[in-house]
C-alpha cells in the first residue's frame, strides 16, 4: 500500500506541473481505461501479480489524473490561483484515495471482501461502458 | 487497531441522511446521471429479480461461484453493453431478461448444484441482455458516467441483497426461504415472460 502511495503521489504533481507546459487530449479516454485495468485487478485478484505493475498502474493514474487537472485560464486569473487550483487537485485526489482506501481497509471480513470485488467488477463494467460510449459516439463526450 | 465506536458511526450516518439535497442546479432527481443509473435496475422488477438470482445462486453453490458468478455477470455485461451501444441488433432482449429470472430462479430451486462452468455460462449469456439494455439506455442519460456509476452502485447492492438471502442456507428454515425466494424469481420471469408484470 505504501509503495503505491509512494508512486502515485510525485506522479500526480509532476502531471499537475506538466499542465502548464502540455495539455493531455482527451483525458478521459486513459482515465477511463485505467478504471477499467484496475476494476479488473480488484475482482479478479490475481494471486501472483508482481508489484511492479500495481505501481506502474499507480504512476499512470497519478499522471493522467494531474494532466487532466488543467487550470482553467480565465481573463484576470493570477498566477497564485492556478498555483491554488494545482494543490487543490493534489488534496482533493488524495483525500478521495484515503477514502477509498479506508473503506476498503474495514471491510476485511470474507463476506465484506466480496464486496469489494463486486465494487471491482462494476467499477470495470461501467468504465468500459462509458468508454466504449466515447468510442463509438464521438459526438457525445462526458458532460460536466 | 482500534475501531470508531458505535456513536460515531451512527454519527456519521445521520449526518448524511439528515443533509438536505442541494437543488441549485438543473439535471438533479431522475433527470441527474447518478440518480438515474442508480434507480434504473431497481425500478425494473426484471432486472431486480435477475441481479438478487445472481448472488443467492452463488451462495447456494459455495466457494468460489459466491464471487465468480457476481464477477462474471458485470463483466459480460459490459459486452452486451457495448453491443447495444453500437446499435448492433440482437433479438428478442426483452424475453432474454425475461427467461433469465426463470432460469435462474428454477437453478436456485432445484436440489441439484450445477457445475461453476455451466452456472457461469448461463450467467454470461443472460448478463449480455441486461447489458445490451443498459447500453442503449447510456446515450440518453444525463451525464453517462454518472448514470453508469449509479447503476454499478444499485446493482451490487443487488447481488449483495442476493448474498444474505442465499447465506439463510446455513439454517434449515433459511434454506427453505431461500428456495422459495428462487421460486419467487421463477415465477416472475413468467409473469415477464406472458406480460403480466
Amino acid at each position: 500500500m505504501r509503495a503505491l502511495w509512494f508512486a502515485l503521489t510525485p506522479s500526480l504533481i509532476l502531471g499537475l506541473l506538466l499542465t502548464r507546459l502540455i495539455s493531455l487530449p482527451q483525458s478521459d479516454y486513459y482515465l477511463l481505461a485505467a478504471s477499467v485495468f484496475i476494476g479488473s485487478i480488484i475482482a479478479l485478484r490475481p494471486p501472483r501479480l508482481p508489484l511492479s505493475i500495481l505501481i506502474f498502474a499507480a504512476l499512470l493514474v497519478g499522471l493522467f489524473i494531474g494532466l487532466a487537472s488543467t487550470a482553467p485560464s480565465l481573463p484576470g486569473m493570477k498566477t497564485h490561483q492556478m498555483a491554488e487550483h494545482l494543490v487543490a487537485v493534489a488534496l482533493g485526489s488524495g483525500l478521495m484515495l484515503v477514502s477509498a482506501q479506508v473503506i476498503a481497509y474495514f471491510l476485511n471480513k470474507p463476506w465484506q471482501g466480496l464486496a469489494v470485488r463486486i465494487l471491482g467488477a462494476w467499477i470495470t463494467a461501467g468504465a468500459s461502458m462509458v468508454l466504449a460510449l466515447m468510442l463509438l459516439v464521438p459526438l457525445s463526450p462526458l458532460k460536466p | 487497531m482500534r475501531y470508531p465506536s458505535s456513536k460515531i458511526v451512527l454519527s456519521i450516518i445521520f449526518t448524511f441522511l439528515l443533509s438536505p439535497a442541494a437543488f441549485a442546479h438543473t439535471g438533479v432527481g431522475l433527470a441527474g446521471g447518478f440518480a438515474s443509473g442508480f434507480m434504473h435496475p431497481l425500478m425494473g422488477l426484471d432486472h431486480v429479480s435477475a441481479m438478487v438470482a445472481v448472488g443467492i445462486l452463488g451462495a447456494f453453490m459455495g466457494r468460489p461461484a459466491i464471487w465468480v458468478l457476481p464477477i462474471v455477470f458485470p463483466l459480460v455485461m459490459a459486452f452486451g453493453g457495448v453491443l447495444g451501444l453500437a446499435g448492433l441488433p440482437i433479438p428478442g432482449i426483452e424475453i432474454g431478461i425475461a427467461l433469465s429470472s426463470v432460469v435462474l430462479g428454477i437453478m436456485i430451486v432445484l436440489p441439484t448444484k450445477p457445475s461453476l462452468w455451466i452456472a457461469s455460462i448461463v450467467v454470461a449469456i443472460f448478463a449480455i441482455f441486461h447489458g445490451y439494455a443498459h447500453g442503449a439506455e447510456l446515450p440518453s442519460a444525463a451525464n453517462p458516467l454518472a448514470y453508469s456509476l449509479g447503476f454499478v452502485v444499485s446493482t451490487g447492492l443487488l447481488h449483495l441483497t442476493g448474498i444474505a438471502i442465499g447465506e439463510l442456507i446455513r439454517w434449515p428454515v433459511g434454506k427453505m426461504v431461500a428456495r422459495a425466494a428462487g421460486g419467487v424469481i421463477a415465477l416472475a420471469g413468467v409473469g415477464f415472460l406472458t406480460g403480466i408484470l
